[in-house]
């Protein structure tokens, strides 16, 4: 049976670029999308021209209702879920600490940490073989701000990211025996609009030359990243981030 | 497959047997020509290179003590010439030593471990780079470095001086990666959880595997294969973006 994997956020960026790649690599796709509906349903059309089933789920993740109505949801319509993607995620506006709202502050942990351990419980209980499922995989993005820590620009994201890593130990350790594999992939400076929402929208541009490797990272580059960890090839990798910084 | 154009060649140190030979033969079923280095078991690399020809794919089995220099030179210039130039070095040689404490550990073994494991990698590293790195006329390429999870954990009781050899391998994984990427060379690390080879039964008894098994939170040892999929993929464009980390693959180890 095909494998049937849900990507948050997977309208844009790097969730769209590894909602196709999973299409390509065999995988029917739930694509999560938020407000953009337009996106999302891009991404499903593509998906669909591969000959895979697709479908586009909108859900805040950082709404508990949202979640649990958006796993059901891909059960009914593709089937028992095998992957997660824990791709949504949010910088708020670049700043210092010190100037940054407690709006920005609450609602990057409310997407990026309780919006990802509320997908990854969903996740848990549908394919936990001590909950009757047939196990499966938990991808977090994370990023390389988890070592760097950003500092003028979002620390709050940083410490959001580094939550996230410790959840891939943590929940990875506490599930290594159920058949779920947890793991993060630690993501460089990547094109995508992450920059404009965060003001700065020719950020991966204006840093690329700095990384080490001299370029911003390509969404479907750290893509091929998350669906190698998804693989049954990455079969012993658990509890563990992989970084795909370029260097950085 | 045998009508296949090569997907580069590649070196691997230690490739005789456990994660090395493992290594080739994958190696081989995706396209590469695989240089099968060993120190001593002749025969036994004459058969991974035998098995990675019938791959449909070149292979040479090349004798080298890397924790020698003058190994090392004679080495790169055999695979230079039979198979052309390399694009990937796997530093996979790497010997642990008997268990033990260091209170108890001698000398001669802690040179031998750090020889090869240290030095050998940082040598091979060196002739690689001067052959790939575009700066030098080359075509880039990648070096992947099997360290192990023991860097972090640090191997108490077991082999502190074989943990101490993979940390300062994931530190030329870091230096070295930073200092070539601008030059079309990856260097990235992958670390081994408790595998299924020969180099515990070498290091603790024939028991030790079954009883570290236990320890592993995915509650069974690695397979070489799996960790052999973990190398390649680093090696492949897949990973192109990949420089300069280490990826453990140690079952939550």
């Amino acid at each position: 049976m095909t494998k049937v994997v849900l990507v948050t956020g997977g309208g844009r960026g790097i969730g769209a670029a590894t909602a196709r790649l999973l299409a390509k690599h065999g995988y029917d796709v739930a694509a999560n999308y938020q407000s953009n509906i337009t996106a999302a349903a891009k991404v499903v059309r593509e998906i669909e021209a591969m000959g895979r089933k697709a479908l586009a789920i909108q859900g805040d993740v950082a709404k508990e209702a949202d979640v649990v109505r958006m796993m059901s949801g891909v059960e009914e319509r593709l089937g028992p879920l095998h992957g997660l993607v824990n791709n949504a995620g949010i910088t708020g506006r670049i700043s210092r600490l010190d100037e940054a709202s407690a709006a920005t502050i609450q609602s990057t942990m409310d997407i990026n940490v309780v919006g990802a351990l509320l997908c990854a419980r969903e996740a848990v209980k549908r394919m936990s073989t001590k909950h009757g499922g047939a196990g499966g995989v938990i991808v977090n993005v994370s990023s390389v701000a988890t070592t760097l820590g950003s500092p003028n620009t979002y620390v709050w994201y940083a410490a959001s990211k580094a939550a996230i890593d410790a959840m891939t130990l943590g929940l990875g350790l506490e599930v290594a025996r159920e058949g779920i594999r947890v793991v993060g992939v630690a993501a460089g400076l990547t094109d995508t609009d992450l920059h404009a929402a965060g003001g700065q929208p020719d950020r991966a541009r204006a840093i690329g030359p700095q990384v080490p490797m001299g370029r911003a990272a390509q969404p479907g580059d750290i893509a091929e990243a998350i669906v190698w960890l998804m693989s049954d090839a990455a079969a012993y990798c658990t509890a563990t981030t992989l970084r795909v910084g370029g260097g950085r | 497959m045998n009508a296949a154009k090569s997907n580069g060649v590649v070196l691997i140190t230690g490739a005789s047997r456990g994660i090395g030979a493992a290594t080739a033969r994958l190696a081989a079923k995706r396209g590469y020509d695989v240089a099968v280095n060993y120190v001593a078991n002749e025969a036994a690399a004459a058969k991974v290179a035998g098995e990675v020809e019938a791959a449909g794919r070149r292979a040479i089995a090349v004798k080298a003590d890397v924790g020698r220099e003058a190994d090392i030179l004679a080495m790169f210039a055999a695979v230079d010439k039979k198979l052309g130039p390399i694009t990937a070095l796997v530093n996979n040689a790497g010997i642990a030593g008997k268990t033990g404490r260091v209170e108890d550990v001698t000398a001669d073994m802690v040179k031998a471990v750090l020889d090869i494991n240290v030095f050998g990698a940082l040598l091979c590293a060196r002739e690689a780079v001067r052959r790939m790195s575009t700066k030098r006329g080359g075509k880039g390429g990648v070096i992947v470095n099997v360290s192990s999870g023991a860097a972090t954990r640090g191997s108490p009781n077991s082999y502190v001086w074989y943990a101490a050899s993979k940390a300062a391998l994931d530190a030329i994984t870091m230096g070295l990666g930073l200092e070539v990427a601008g030059e079309g060379i990856r260097v990235v690390g992958m670390a081994a959880g408790v595998t299924e080879t020969e180099i515990h039964a070498a290091a603790g008894g024939p028991g030790r595997l079954a009883q570290m098994a236990k320890l592993v939170p995915l509650g069974r040892v690695a397979q070489p294969e799996e960790m052999a999929e973990a190398i390649l993929w680093l090696m492949s464009d897949g990973a192109r973006y990949c420089t300069a980390a280490t990826l453990r693959a140690g079952g939550g180890l």
